[in-house]
């Protein structure tokens, strides 16, 4: 019985962590999003 | 130089953006025009003037006065490596679309970083146009940057998102099509000192109409 409640716990506490996007994958891609690199010039060598 | 540089980078996220500079006038004496918001960034890496004048991360990294081909190809590499090997600290999105001969461009920034982005730091959105492979006497490379303008950010906490409104006045390309609107976030480090980038994206050209709707403010 114990071990019920525990699994119960377990699978509501799991699917709360899902709504409140604790692994929401689509902020996990925004902070890894790839830097741009901007090369700024005025004037050049040949 | 730069346009070779700019091949070998070419599968790297690296963009390379050249402004105005004219050697083609009576007296001999180069003019040069970049875009205000920019050019008062890059003089921020260093005063006074010393063309060439190369920056990557908003200045953080410069050089200027390359003579020979060797030492601003060498500088040049150092320098975007460096940059390369850091992490974004915002994330950013932009959309743009034409409007007559400007360019309205939104732009929605994340600040991953640990600074507060404000006035009080020069914060700001710059977005500039550039006409990729068009050959201009007035740039001295094939990746003119046109035109630019900026958005300052008023206040935006670490983890806070904004979304802002930038409008680039004056665009006169050879061909509207091929355009690329570069926008980036950044921020000056301390006052007098250089700036630094949070992170650069392409916009997204916007092929559907927008209808913006009409606030009416009062008098």
């Amino acid at each position: 019985m114990k071990t019920g409640k525990k699994l119960i716990a377990l699978i509501v506490l799991l699917l709360l962590a899902g709504l409140s996007g604790v692994a929401h994958p689509a902020q996990s891609q925004e902070s890894v999003q790839p830097k741009l690199v901007v090369f700024e010039s005025v004037g050049s060598v040949e | 130089m730069i346009n070779q540089l700019a091949e070998e980078y070419a599968d790297k996220s690296v963009v390379f953006l050249d402004y105005h500079y004219d050697m083609a006038l009576d007296d001999g004496i180069p003019t040069y025009f970049p875009p205000e918001a920019r050019w008062n960034v890059i003089q921020a890496s260093e005063e006074g003037l010393g063309l060439t004048w190369a920056v990557v991360d908003s200045g953080r990294l410069h050089h200027r006065g390359a003579e020979e081909t060797s030492v601003a190809y060498d500088t040049y590499t150092e320098m975007i490596d460096d940059a390369l090997a850091l992490p974004a600290m915002a994330a950013l999105k932009a959309s743009w679309w034409r409007s007559g001969n400007s360019v309205i461009v939104v732009a929605t920034v994340t600040n991953n970083s640990e600074i507060t982005l404000s006035p009080e730091n020069n914060a700001g959105v710059h977005a500039i146009v550039k006409e990729p492979y068009a050959v201009y006497d007035t740039h001295t490379t094939i990746h003119p940057g046109l035109n630019g303008a900026m958005a300052q950010i008023p206040d935006l906490a670490p983890g806070e998102t904004g979304t802002y409104l930038i409008v680039v006045p004056d665009i006169y390309p050879m061909d509207w099509e091929v355009l690329e609107l570069i926008v980036l976030v950044d921020y000056q480090t301390a006052p007098g000192l250089k700036y630094d980038q949070l992170q650069a994206v392409f916009a997204e050209p916007v092929t559907q109409s927008i209808y913006l709707p009409i606030i009416k403010g009062r008098p």
